[in-house]
């Protein structure tokens, strides 16, 4: 990798961004990246491997619900959530350039959740891995939003586990985000 | 920078060379997304994505930092949601400022922007492409 594209590999992963990736209507695949760089575009070029396969990858899973890339290390790991054969939910952190998964684990997430949503955050010394779900068969008729916070170590082992055990209220739409302010993490309820 | 003037040709500022290194603007939060065989072919074809591309959507939607989305379906239409961290005009950088405006959300200048988080929603399915969807 020459300089400058090392340079700018840097520059691009100074932060955490968010996708989603979902199947719609059972035909092609999509996926979205949310960032503050307005030349993401542009230098996904000059990361031609990682990316290609980080999409590859995705597009493997049988259904990538949501993730992000962190970066420990000046490395990108991609952190996200998915669905298996038998319709559990697995969290994963996945080292795209040493073909590599660092952590799996079966979440407790109910089989019959509709919904379900990761993020996660991290600084120097740990990872926090949020998981909210919810337990409602149907759309329109939401019995609760719960959330799980996995705490990680730098080198990728469960420090913590914690299962919300109160179900939040909400309208029709439900979805909680989870919004880091400085050293704060706030739980959003829409 | 990226120009955003009418009948400048931005579709293709990142293919001239002599632009290179691009420079982020920041707290311009936006999108792209697109289909997982569209990004991939356009990433073996070694070239730039730019933000005209057919089948690739890119857009700024705010200023701000750290968005958090969730994408669903609603009325027909995919619809997504953003949390992110307020910034206020004033905190924003002068290039920022300069090349695209202001905040969509401007709270009082006695509110810590540090302290407010913004929601918005905006449909992703603006493209003639995406109509056979619907």
């Amino acid at each position: 990798m020459n300089q400058t594209a090392n340079e700018t590999m840097n520059l691009l992963f100074e932060k955490i961004f968010p996708f989603k990736a979902f199947k719609f209507q059972k035909k092609e695949s999509f996926i979205a990246f949310f960032t503050e760089n307005m030349t993401f575009l542009y230098q996904i070029k000059y990361d031609q491997f990682f990316y290609l396969s980080f999409i590859e990858f995705i597009e493997s899973q049988l259904e990538i619900v949501s993730g992000a890339v962190i970066v420990k290390n000046q490395l990108p790991f991609l952190c996200h959530l998915f669905r298996n054969d038998d319709s559990s939910f697995k969290i994963s952190i996945f080292d795209v350039f040493h073909n590599e998964t660092l952590f799996e684990e079966k979440t407790q997430i109910p089989e019959d959740s509709l919904n379900a949503d990761l993020d996660s955050f991290n600084d120097e010394y740990e990872i926090k891995i949020i998981i909210t779900f919810s337990k409602n068969v149907l759309p329109q008729d939401v019995s609760g939003i719960f959330g799980i916070i996995y705490e990680l170590s730098e080198a990728f082992s469960i420090i913590n586990v914690t299962v919300s055990e109160r179900p939040f209220d909400f309208g029709d739409y439900p979805s909680l985000k989870l919004v880091q302010i400085e050293d704060s993490l706030m739980l959003l309820e829409v | 920078m990226l120009m955003n003037n009418n009948e400048f040709g931005k579709c293709h500022f990142a293919d001239d060379e002599r632009h290179y290194p691009l420079l982020n603007t920041e707290n311009l939060m936006n999108y792209n997304w697109g289909t997982f065989e569209d990004f991939k072919a356009r990433l073996l074809e070694g070239k730039v994505i730019n933000g005209c591309d057919e089948k690739i959507l890119h857009a700024k939607f705010n200023n701000g930092r750290k968005p958090k989305a969730s994408i669903f379906y609603f009325n027909g239409r995919l619809q997504a949601l953003v949390a992110n961290e307020y910034v206020a005009y004033d905190d924003l950088p002068l290039v920022t400022r300069l090349i695209c405006g202001g905040n969509q959300i401007n709270l009082p200048d006695a509110v810590s922007a540090k302290q407010n988080i913004v929601l918005q929603s905006f449909s992703l399915t603006d493209r003639k492409v995406f109509s056979y969807l619907q």
